[in-house]
């Protein structure tokens, strides 16, 4: 008896609760995380290296390919080439980029174009993409990111409710043997 | 730190007892603990917070990276999964952005070709014994914006001969 009477006597005295180990442990992990923490959303777009056709298989791939989509990028233009019997040739469409810089208002007009080849062959998905060496990094990738997708408010949704466009892009010019 | 203390005197020099309430202050810590514990995902947020590597900004796609090896190009490095492969250096005669000559071998990077083969080779053991885990020959590329095409070309092809024909770009996504 005499013992719980001191208990309470204690519990009563010492009713505070010590919050300086939680209050360390929270000042230590805050910057912790918020130095780790990633404010931005990170994602991945596809793109795949060209395999290339056994020689015994080349009798079963058809010539000319009955789809052909090429999207060729050097210094000064983006040039579109589709179904083009003439590699050599001029390309079916062109995007004038002068100074080598790309604006939002080209990138947007590059992907009008694609919107359109898109409605012109709804089934087909393949573009190959040729880029010039000297292009930045950031142009290619917003290439491809305009290519392989529909804008989420683009109108023609309605008929691509996958809103997939040109979504099995194969680089060109990385020769994989 | 305390909770609470005798902090002052009251007018006729009676100590008095003022109380700070800590309340508030770990409620709202509380919160940001908890939201930021949630947003912490090891795989994006190392891709997202390496220091010498601005990502490319986007539109459009918002696929989200998953759990495959990483080979990251900075203006300086070339990493694998965060372990250096290659130096990049300066050329001298266009003052681009290369790799060293003897980090070639034809047209490929011997170093990373070696080194992806090894992860493609563990790939294809863990696929031999637990057929659900396929090797897809995926990689994902974090390479800086600035980078021109011309490096990751040497980064592709080798990737591409070791095994790994899928390349997930990397970028910053804006939606």
């Amino acid at each position: 008896m005499a013992k719980r009477a001191k208990v309470d006597t204690e519990t009563e005295e010492g009713g505070d609760l010590n919050l300086t180990p939680f209050l360390d442990v929270m000042i230590t992990l805050i910057p912790f995380l918020m130095l780790t923490a990633s404010f931005f959303t990170v994602v991945v777009l596809e793109a795949k290296l060209p395999t290339p056709v056994q020689p015994q298989s080349m009798d079963k791939v058809p010539m000319p390919p009955p789809f052909d989509l090429v999207i060729q990028v050097p210094k000064d233009s983006i040039k579109i080439y589709v179904n083009n019997k003439d590699p050599m040739g001029p390309p079916q469409f062109a995007i004038k980029t002068p100074d080598s810089s790309y604006t939002d208002a080209q990138l947007d007009e590059y992907y009008n174009k694609i919107v359109e080849i898109k409605k012109k062959f709804p089934k087909e998905e393949r573009l190959a993409l040729d880029p010039h060496p000297s292009l930045k990094w950031e142009k290619v990738s917003q290439i491809i990111d305009r290519s392989r997708n529909f804008k989420s408010d683009d109108p023609a949704v309605k008929d691509f409710p996958d809103r997939r466009l040109f979504p099995a892009i194969a680089m060109k010019g990385v020769y994989v043997p | 730190m305390s909770a609470g203390g005798k902090f002052g005197r009251g007018s006729g020099g009676t100590p008095k007892e003022v109380h700070l309430n800590l309340t508030p202050m770990i409620d709202l810590m509380t919160i940001l603990v908890v939201y930021l514990v949630m947003s912490f995902s090891a795989d994006p947020a190392t891709l997202a917070n390496s220091k010498d590597i601005t990502l490319s900004q986007i539109q459009i796609t918002q696929e989200k990276p998953g759990e495959v090896s990483v080979v990251s190009l900075s203006p300086h490095a070339l990493l694998l999964d965060g372990k250096e492969i290659l130096p990049v250096i300066v050329n001298p005669k266009d003052g681009q952005l290369d790799f060293p000559d003897t980090a070639y071998s034809g047209f490929e990077l011997s170093a990373l070709k070696s080194a992806l083969g090894k992860i493609a080779e563990n790939g294809k053991a863990v696929e031999a014994i637990n057929p659900t885990k396929k090797f897809k020959g995926e990689i994902i590329i974090h390479a800086d914006h600035n980078v021109p095409f011309a490096v990751l070309k040497p980064v592709m092809r080798s990737s591409g001969n070791a095994g790994f024909r899928t390349l997930k770009i990397a970028a910053k996504g804006l939606n």
